[in-house]
């Protein structure tokens, strides 16, 4: 059974580029759910299960370590494993989040083949 | 300043390529001197830090619906949300990349979000642009700018 992914992106583009990548990538999709902002994400997780998160970090609102701080709080969510997808590549801030329990990061911008090599092993 | 017009330059190349499968080159300043821009979208995006200042990416109207347009996979025929999100997320992610290049040379800077708005006429005349930097880029189907404004704080 394929799996279902929230994509958490402040901008509608990269939601579809993302969205469009992961079916180019020939990874197990069955469905996709989307958020604007690490807020609209948790209102998004209190009613839908998800298997994996892809998240942004720069956003409006709720950013995505602030995001990864409030999922870690939530016991049903917090083993929901999520990778970054960010134009942010300073390792003081993949660290933060990998600290803040992200299983690895995609640097923007990204082929169909990158998102597949990262993120195989999830699906 | 030679390394900041390279990281822009390889930065929008690298987007173009990766992402949107279009060829682009990067002109010299003289290059694109006299280009009109009628209706154009412009992303800008502040730079707050050690350093302050902008980066934009102006695109002309038909320029910026190609970029959309494969960026989304399918064609787009007028200036519209998904139009401004996209040339946004140029924008979002050449300062992305530049910022990285400030930082290998200690230069560590914020960015915002992009702002993006849509703008009339412009006539692009490198003497008259004083201390930014400006990259002309074309995709043969058009040209666009990259705009950076970099000052030292205080």
């Amino acid at each position: 059974m394929g799996k279902k992914v929230l994509i958490i992106d402040d901008s509608s583009t990269m939601r579809k580029i993302v969205t469009r990548s992961l079916r180019q990538a020939g990874l197990d999709v069955d469905q996709i759910v989307e958020a604007g902002d690490g807020q609209e994400a948790l209102q998004v997780l209190a009613r839908e299960k998800v298997d994996i998160i892809l998240s942004d970090i720069n956003m409006p609102n709720m950013d995505g370590l602030e995001f990864l701080r409030q999922k870690a709080e939530i016991s049903l969510l917090k083993n929901i494993p999520v990778v970054m997808i960010t134009t942010e590549a300073g390792a003081d801030v993949i660290g933060e989040a990998k600290s803040l329990g992200a299983m690895g990061s995609i640097k923007k911008p990204f082929t169909a083949d990158q998102i597949q090599e990262t993120l195989s092993s999830l699906f | 300043m030679d390394y900041l017009v390279d990281s822009i330059a390889a930065a929008t190349a690298d987007i173009f390529q990766s992402m949107l499968m279009m060829e682009v080159r990067a002109l010299t300043a003289e290059g694109a001197d006299g280009f009109v821009l009628d209706e154009s979208v412009c992303a800008a995006i502040q730079l707050e830090g050690l350093y302050r200042g902008s980066i934009e990416v102006l695109t002309p109207a038909p320029v910026a619906l190609e970029i959309t347009g494969n960026f989304l996979g399918l064609p787009v025929e007028q200036i519209d949300d998904d139009v401004r999100d996209a040339i946004g997320e140029l924008a979002n992610m050449v300062a992305g990349n530049l910022k990285l290049a400030l930082s290998e040379k200690g230069l560590e800077i914020k960015l915002s979000v992009p702002e993006t708005r849509v703008l009339p006429g412009y006539t692009y005349a490198p003497q008259a642009c004083g201390r930014a930097i400006i990259v002309p880029f074309d995709i043969g189907k058009g040209k666009f700018l990259v705009t950076l404004r970099l000052a030292e704080t205080g």
